[in-house]
C-alpha cells in the first residue's frame, strides 16, 4: 500500500529538488520544492490543443507511456517494503514496458510531422540501442552473484555492504552504471539539457514540443517516474541489507541522488551532441566490467 | 489425413478457373480438417503412420507425422489459408497478368509445404523440397518484368540449398544405407552440416540470406507474407529435424550461437537502414530467423551444462518464436500489400500521414510493429521473455562457458531488440505518421474492408497470444514433452507468463482509464504543428527514413552500405544542390553481383560459338565427338 | 568545475529577497504624479506620443522620455516606483492630482495561482523590452521563485507575452502562436509599444487588429519595462498570497 502511494506522490519532488539545487548553485532563491506538483495540476485542468498533423497516435500515447511506466514501477522496491509484484525474470518485463513507453512516445513526436521533434525521436530511440545491454548485463551481474530472482528479491539480498571487497567493487560498478542510464534516461545534463526545448539539445524535451495541457501533464508526471525507478534501483543497492531504518535511508537515498544530480547538473556543461552515443557505450562497459570481476572472482584469479 | 488432403487438392480446381475467392474459401476448409489432423497428433498419443509402396529407387515410403511436423503443420494450417483470402482480395485490388497460373503455383506451394511435413522418406521430402522451391517461384514472378531478376536470383539460391540437401542426404543414405529418416537416432556429422547448411538457405541464416530481400520486394504481398512467414518455417522444420535427433558438443553450440547473432544482428540493422517497407520486413525475417537461433542455441546450451530450466526456456522461447513470427510477419506483409494498393509505393520516404487517411491499416501496422519489436501486449515479447529467462537462469548457474555465452547472448539480444524497436519505429512513424511526403502519399484511401479481414484475425491473434502468453505456451507444450526436457521449467515459465498477463492487464486497464478521463474531460483544439513561427512548413522538412537512423547508422558504419549521391553546389549562385542516400545490401553487392559478373564474364568468351549457323554447330559436335574418341580410345 | 564553485563563493547569494517590496534607484522614473493644476493642452503640445489628453495621462502610450518633466517640473513628477501594471486599458489613465494604484481585481481563476507558464512574441520589438523580460527570470530577479517560467512551445505555456507594436509581417505569426496556446490563457502586453504602438503608433506598418479580438489581462508600462514591474505585475495577476 505505501508503495503506491509513494509511486503516486513522490516522483515529482525530485525535479524540483533538482531545481531547487540548481537555484542554490547559482544563487537564486529559486522555486518552491513543490513546484512540479503546481505545475501537474495546472495542467491537468487545461485544455489540449492538438496538431492538425496528430493521428489516433498522439491521442493515445501519453496515457499508455504513464500506464506502462506505473506498472513497471510496480515491480521496483519503491519506498520500504516488498514490490508489489514479482516473479523471476521481471527485470525483462520491467525493461520492456520502460521501452514501450519510450517507444511510444517515439510515435507521438514523429506524429506532428515537425522535423525538430523528428530529430528528437531519432535521438531518443538511438540511446534505448546501448542503453537495453547495460541494464540487462547489469541484471545478470546482479543475478550471478545473488541467484536467479526477481528484481525485488535481487535488491534485496544483494548490498554494497556485504561480503568482501569484491561486493563493493562491483556494487560500485552498478551503481556508477545505474547513475549514468538516469542521466540519459531522465534527460539530464550531460546528455541532454532539460532547460532548453529548441536549442541545442533536443532530445527529450523537443519530443513533446507539440504537447499540451493534460497530456504534457502525464508527460511530465511520466519522466519524473522514470526519475524515481532508476534512483530506487540506486538507492536500494546502495541500502544496507540490515538496517532498522529502511524508509529513512531510501528516503535519504532519493534525496541525496537529487541533490548530486542537481549539482552536477550545475557543474558541468553538455557533452557535444554528435558524441553522446558513444558516451552512452560506458554503462555497457561498465556492466561488462562488473560481470568480469564477478566472473574472475567466481574462478577464483 | 486424407480428407483435407483431398479438399486442398481439388482447391486447385477453381484456381484453374480463376475463382480466387473460391480457392481461398476451399483452403480454409481443407485447413480446417488438416489443422484438426495436426491438433490430434500434438495432443494425443496415437501417431498414424502410412506405408506406401513405391517403384524401386524409392522403395516403402514411410509417411506420417511427430510433434514436430504436427506443430509447423498447425502454423501452416493458420497461416496458409489466411493468405490465400487475403490473396483474393489483394488480387482484386491489384491485378496482374496470369491469374490461372499464379494461383495454381499458390496452390502447389501450400500443399508441397503440407506435404513436407509428412514425409519420412529422404527421396519424397526432396521433391516436395524442390516442388516447394519451383513453385514459390513462379508465385514470386507474377509481375513478370519488375520481379524476374530477383526472382531468378531466388531460384539460383534455393538450387543451391538444395544441392547441400541432396549432397547430405546423399551420405546419410551411403553411410545408414535407408532414405528412411523416421528410424534414425544420430547422423553422422559431415551429412549434418550439410542439411544444417542446406535448410538455412531456405531458412535463412546468414550468409545464405541474400535472396530475402531480394525476392520480398517483388512479390506480390500475399505470396511474401506466405513466404516469409511460413515457407522459410520448413528450414526452421529442418533444422529442428536434426536438432531434435542429434546431441551437440560445445564447440558446435558456439558456432550456431555465433551464427545466429550473426543473422540477428546484420538482419536487423539492414531492417533499419531499409527504406523499402517489403525490404525492410524481409531483413526483419532474417532477424527473427537469428532470434530463433539463438533459443535454439540456448536450449542447446542448457542440455550441454546440464541446466535443465536454462534448455527449456530457450527451447521453448524458440517454438514460441517460431509461432509467433508466423502471425506478425505475415500481417506486416499483407499490409504493406495495403499500404501498395493505397499509394502504390512501397517507399517509406515517398509516404507519410498515412494514418489519418487508413486508420484501421495503421492500427494494424502498431499492434504488428509492437509485436516484431517485442514490446509487451505484442507476442514476441513474450517468446524473448523465454529465452531472456533462459539466460538469465545460466547466469546463476555456475557454468564458466554456459555463462560467458550467456551474457554475450543477453548483450546480443538486448541491443538487437534495441535496434528491431528502432527499425520498426521508423517504419511505422515515417510511413503512417506525420505529413504525407508525395501526392501518391495523399491520394492514399483506406483499403477495402475485407483486405483488412485477416489482417484483423491476425491482430486479435497477436493480442490473445501477447497478452495471455499461456495460450502459445500450451501450444508447444506437447512438443517440450516430446524432446524430454525438464517440465518444472515450463510450470515457473506458465506461472510467470499468468503474472504477466495480470500486469499487462493493469497496463491496459490504467491506460483504458487515463484516455477515458482525457477524452471526457479535455477539450481538444486543433491547430497546425508548431513550426517556431515559419509559416511555410513543407512536408519535406520532415525526418526521413535514413535521417531518423543516421545516429545509429553512423556508429554501425562498418556494417552497412549507403550509397550517397550528391550535386554539389557550383559557382557563386548554385542552381541545383541535391544529396540522397541509399541504403544497399552488401552480400548482394560485394558477393552476389561480382560472382554473377564473373559467371557471365566467363561464359560470355564462349558467346562467338553461338552464332546461329547450323555447319558451325555439326562442327563443334563432331569436335566434341572426336575428343571423347580420343579420351576413350587412350584410356583403353 | 572548481573555478565554477570558487565563483560562487565569491558571488555570494544574488537574489533579490522580496522583489515586490524591492528599493529602487530614485533616478530611476517610474510611476508619475501630475500635479492637479497641470496644464494638459501644453504638456500634450510636448509629448511625443501624445500620451496627454484630456483624461490625463495615459501610462499606456507615456514612454517615460521625461520631457515634460524637464520642461514643468511642477506638473509632473517621475517617482521612482516600478508597480505600474494593471489589468485594464482603462486604469492606465491618470487624472491629474491623484495617486496611481496599480489596479488588480481577484483572478477569476485560481488555476494560475503557482504556477504561470508565459511564451513571449516579440512583434517588432526594439529588443529593449524582451532584455527586460529575459533579465526578470535571471539571478537577481528570478521570476522564477514564484512559478512563472518562460517556455519554448506555446503548447506549454499559459499566457503570450507580447512585446512590440505588432509589425504588419509579425501580425500572422502572433495570432499563429495565440492560436497554439491551450486555454485557459492570457495575453499579457509588455511595455508601450505593445499597449498603444507607442512611438511607431501612426506608423502604417503596424497591424494592431489582433489586440480588437483579444483583450489583454495585464498591461505592462514602461519603455523598456522594468524587470521589477514585470515581476510584480504578473505576480498580481497570479493573485498568489
Amino acid at each position: 500500500m505505501i508503495n503506491i502511494l509513494i509511486i503516486l506522490l513522490l516522483p515529482l519532488f525530485v525535479p524540483g529538488l533538482i531545481s531547487r539545487v540548481k537555484a542554490i548553485m547559482v544563487g537564486r532563491k529559486g522555486q518552491s520544492l513543490l513546484q512540479p506538483y503546481y505545475h501537474f495540476l495546472k495542467l491537468l485542468r487545461k485544455d489540449e490543443v492538438i496538431s492538425s498533423s496528430a493521428s489516433f497516435i498522439t491521442r493515445l500515447a501519453p496515457s499508455l507511456a504513464l500506464s506502462a511506466t506505473l506498472c513497471a514501477a510496480l515491480f521496483v522496491p519503491i519506498g520500504l517494503s516488498e514490490s508489489i509484484f514479482s516473479f523471476r525474470g521481471d527485470v525483462v518485463l520491467v525493461l520492456y514496458l520502460l521501452a514501450l513507453a519510450k517507444g511510444i512516445m517515439v510515435f507521438a513526436a514523429l506524429d506532428s510531422g515537425s522535423s525538430f521533434e523528428g530529430m528528437g525521436a531519432s535521438r531518443e530511440i538511438s540511446f534505448t540501442a546501448f542503453l537495453e545491454p547495460a541494464f540487462i548485463l547489469i541484471m545478470a551481474s546482479l543475478i550471478f552473484s545473488a541467484g536467479f530472482n526477481s528484481l525485488n528479491g535481487l535488491l534485496h539480498s544483494y548490498s554494497i555492504g556485504g561480503q568482501g571487497v569484491w561486493n563493493i567493487v562491483v556494487g560500485a560498478f552498478t551503481v556508477f552504471a545505474l547513475y549514468l542510464m538516469l542521466l540519459v534516461e531522465s534527460a539530464r545534463v550531460p546528455f541532454d539539457d532539460p532547460n532548453t526545448h529548441l536549442e541545442l539539445t533536443m532530445i527529450h524535451e523537443v519530443m513533446i514540443l507539440d504537447y499540451s495541457g493534460f497530456s504534457l501533464g502525464l508527460i511530465h508526471y511520466t519522466a519524473a517516474l522514470k526519475m524515481l525507478i532508476y534512483s530506487s534501483l540506486i538507492v536500494q543497492i546502495i541500502i544496507p541489507q540490515t538496517t532498522s531504518l529502511p524508509m529513512l535511508w531510501f528516503l535519504g537515498g532519493i534525496i541525496s541522488t537529487g541533490i548530486v544530480t542537481g549539482i552536477l547538473e550545475s557543474l558541468m556543461a553538455r557533452f557535444r551532441m554528435n558524441r553522446n552515443l558513444e558516451l552512452v557505450l560506458v554503462p555497457v562497459s561498465v556492466a561488462v566490467l562488473a560481470i568480469a570481476a564477478l566472473i574472475a572472482k567466481s574462478i577464483g584469479v | 489425413m486424407s480428407i483435407g488432403f483431398i479438399i486442398l487438392f481439388l482447391g486447385l480446381i477453381p484456381a484453374l478457373w480463376k475463382r480466387s475467392g473460391l480457392f481461398s474459401i476451399v483452403w480454409l476448409m481443407g485447413s480446417g480438417f488438416i489443422a484438426f489432423e495436426y491438433l490430434e497428433v500434438l495432443y494425443s498419443r496415437n501417431v498414424q503412420d502410412y506405408l506406401l509402396l513405391f517403384p524401386d529407387p524409392i522403395g516403402t515410403a514411410n509417411i506420417g507425422l511427430n510433434k514436430l511436423s504436427a506443430f509447423f503443420g498447425v502454423i501452416f494450417s493458420i497461416g496458409l489459408p489466411l493468405g490465400m483470402l487475403y490473396g483474393h482480395f489483394y488480387l482484386k485490388e491489384h491485378p496482374g497478368p496470369g491469374l490461372r497460373s499464379h494461383l495454381f503455383w499458390l496452390g502447389l506451394l501450400g500443399l508441397s509445404m503440407h506435404g513436407l511435413l509428412w514425409m519420412r522418406h529422404s527421396l519424397l521430402f526432396l521433391m516436395l523440397w524442390e516442388v516447394m522451391s519451383i513453385s514459390s517461384f513462379l508465385c514470386v514472378i507474377q509481375d513478370r518484368s519488375a520481379s524476374l531478376k530477383a526472382a531468378l536470383n531466388y531460384i539460383i539460391t534455393m538450387q543451391i540449398g538444395a544441392g547441400f540437401l541432396i549432397a547430405g542426404f546423399g551420405l546419410l543414405y551411403l553411410q545408414t544405407g535407408s532414405f528412411d529418416l523416421s528410424t534414425l537416432a544420430a547422423m553422422p556429422r559431415l551429412p549434418m552440416y550439410l542439411l544444417m547448411i542446406g535448410f538455412a538457405f531456405k531458412a535463412g541464416f546468414v550468409p545464405f540470406s541474400s535472396w530475402l530481400p531480394q525476392a520480398h520486394p517483388v512479390a506480390p504481398a500475399h505470396v511474401s507474407g506466405i513466404m516469409s512467414a511460413m515457407m522459410i518455417k520448413a528450414g526452421l522444420y529442418g533444422i529442428l529435424v536434426i536438432i531434435s535427433i542429434n546431441s551437440f558438443n560445445l564447440r558446435e553450440i558456439a558456432i550456431f550461437c555465433l551464427i545466429s547473432v550473426v543473422t540477428a544482428f546484420w538482419g536487423v540493422i539492414h531492417a533499419m537502414i531499409s527504406s523499402n517497407v517489403k525490404k525492410a520486413l524481409a531483413f526483419s525475417s532474417i532477424e527473427n530467423m537469428g532470434i530463433i537461433g539463438i533459443g535454439l542455441s540456448v536450449g542447446l546450451l542448457g542440455l550441454d551444462a546440464g541446466i535443465p530450466m536454462m534448455a527449456t526456456l530457450g527451447f521453448a522461447g524458440a517454438l514460441l518464436h517460431t509461432f509467433f513470427h508466423s502471425l506478425f510477419k505475415a500481417l506486416l506483409f499483407y499490409l504493406s500489400g495495403n499500404i501498395l494498393c493505397a499509394s502504390h509505393t512501397l517507399e517509406a520516404d515517398q509516404l507519410g500521414g498515412l494514418a489519418k487517411a487508413m486508420p484501421r491499416s495503421a492500427a494494424c501496422f502498431l499492434i504488428g510493429t509492437f509485436a516484431i519489436s517485442a514490446l509487451p501486449i505484442g507476442n514476441a515479447f513474450i517468446s524473448e521473455f523465454s529465452i531472456y529467462t533462459g539466460l538469465l537462469s545460466a547466469m546463476a548457474a555456475h557454468d564458466l562457458p554456459a555463462i560467458v555465452i550467456s551474457v554475450v547472448l543477453l548483450a546480443a539480444m538486448a541491443f538487437i531488440g534495441a535496434l528491431a524497436l528502432i527499425a520498426f519505429a521508423k517504419l511505422f512513424g515515417i510511413i503512417f505518421l506525420g505529413e504525407p511526403r508525395s501526392e501518391q502519399a495523399t491520394k492514399a484511401r483506406e483499403c477495402p474492408r475485407g483486405m483488412c479481414l485477416p489482417q484483423v484475425v491476425l491482430v486479435a491473434g497477436i493480442l490473445l497470444t501477447g497478452i495471455f502468453g499461456n495460450v502459445g505456451l500450451r501450444f508447444v507444450k506437447p512438443l517440450l514433452r516430446w524432446m524430454q526436457l525438464d517440465m518444472s521449467g515450463y510450470i515457473g515459465l506458465r506461472n510467470t507468463f499468468s503474472q504477466i498477463s495480470i500486469v499487462l492487464g493493469i497496463v491496459l486497464l490504467v491506460f483504458g482509464l487515463l484516455y477515458l478521463i482525457r477524452k471526457l474531460c479535455v477539450k481538444d483544439i486543433v491547430s497546425p504543428t508548431w513550426g517556431c513561427g515559419y509559416h511555410k512548413p513543407s512536408p519535406r522538412m520532415q525526418y526521413t527514413s535514413l535521417a531518423f537512423v543516421h545516429p545509429l547508422s553512423y556508429f554501425l558504419k562498418p556494417f552497412i552500405l549507403i550509397k550517397k549521391e550528391r550535386i554539389k553546389a557550383e559557382g557563386l549562385f548554385a542552381r541545383e544542390v541535391e544529396y540522397a542516400e541509399h541504403s544497399e545490401d552488401p552480400f548482394w553487392k560485394c558477393i552476389v553481383e561480382p560472382v554473377s559478373k564473373a559467371l557471365n564474364w566467363f561464359f560470355g568468351l564462349f558467346s562467338g560459338m553461338h552464332n546461329g549457323r547450323t555447319d558451325a554447330y555439326i562442327a563443334w559436335c563432331v569436335g566434341f565427338l572426336i575428343v571423347v574418341l580420343v579420351w576413350v580410345l587412350g584410356f583403353k | 568545475m572548481f573555478e565554477l564553485i570558487k565563483a560562487r563563493l565569491r558571488h555570494g547569494y544574488q537574489a533579490i529577497p522580496n522583489p515586490l517590496q524591492a528599493q529602487i534607484n530614485p533616478a530611476f522614473p517610474g510611476c508619475p504624479f501630475l500635479a492637479a493644476d497641470a496644464d494638459l493642452p501644453a504638456l500634450a503640445a510636448l509629448c511625443p506620443t501624445g500620451a496627454f489628453s484630456e483624461k490625463g495621462l495615459d501610462l499606456g502610450k507615456c514612454t517615460f522620455c521625461g520631457a515634460c518633466q524637464r520642461k514643468y517640473p511642477e506638473m509632473i513628477d517621475f517617482k521612482p516606483d516600478f508597480r505600474l501594471a494593471s489589468d485594464s486599458r482603462e486604469a492606465l489613465y491618470i487624472a491629474p492630482g491623484t495617486q496611481y494604484q496599480a489596479r488588480f481585481a481577484s483572478p477569476n481563476t485560481k488555476l494560475f495561482q503557482r504556477s504561470f507558464a508565459l511564451r513571449n512574441v516579440s512583434a517588432g520589438g526594439c529588443n529593449a523590452c524582451e532584455l527586460e523580460l529575459g533579465a526578470s527570470t535571471n539571478v537577481n530577479f528570478d521570476m522564477g521563485r514564484y512559478g512563472i517560467e518562460i517556455v519554448a512551445s506555446p503548447r506549454h505555456a499559459d499566457a503570450l507575452i507580447l512585446t512590440g507594436p505588432i509589425s504588419r509581417s509579425m501580425a500572422e505569426a502572433l495570432a499563429e502562436t495565440w492560436k497554439a496556446i491551450p486555454a485557459p490563457k492570457c495575453l499579457i502586453l509588455c511595455g508601450c509599444c505593445a499597449i498603444s504602438g507607442g512611438v511607431f503608433a501612426p506608423s502604417v506598418q503596424l497591424d494592431r487588429s489582433f489586440l480588437a479580438h483579444w483583450p489583454a489581462s495585464i498591461y505592462i508600462p514602461g519603455c523598456p519595462t522594468h524587470p521589477l514591474s514585470i515581476v510584480h505585475a504578473i505576480h498580481s495577476f497570479m493573485g498568489a498570497k
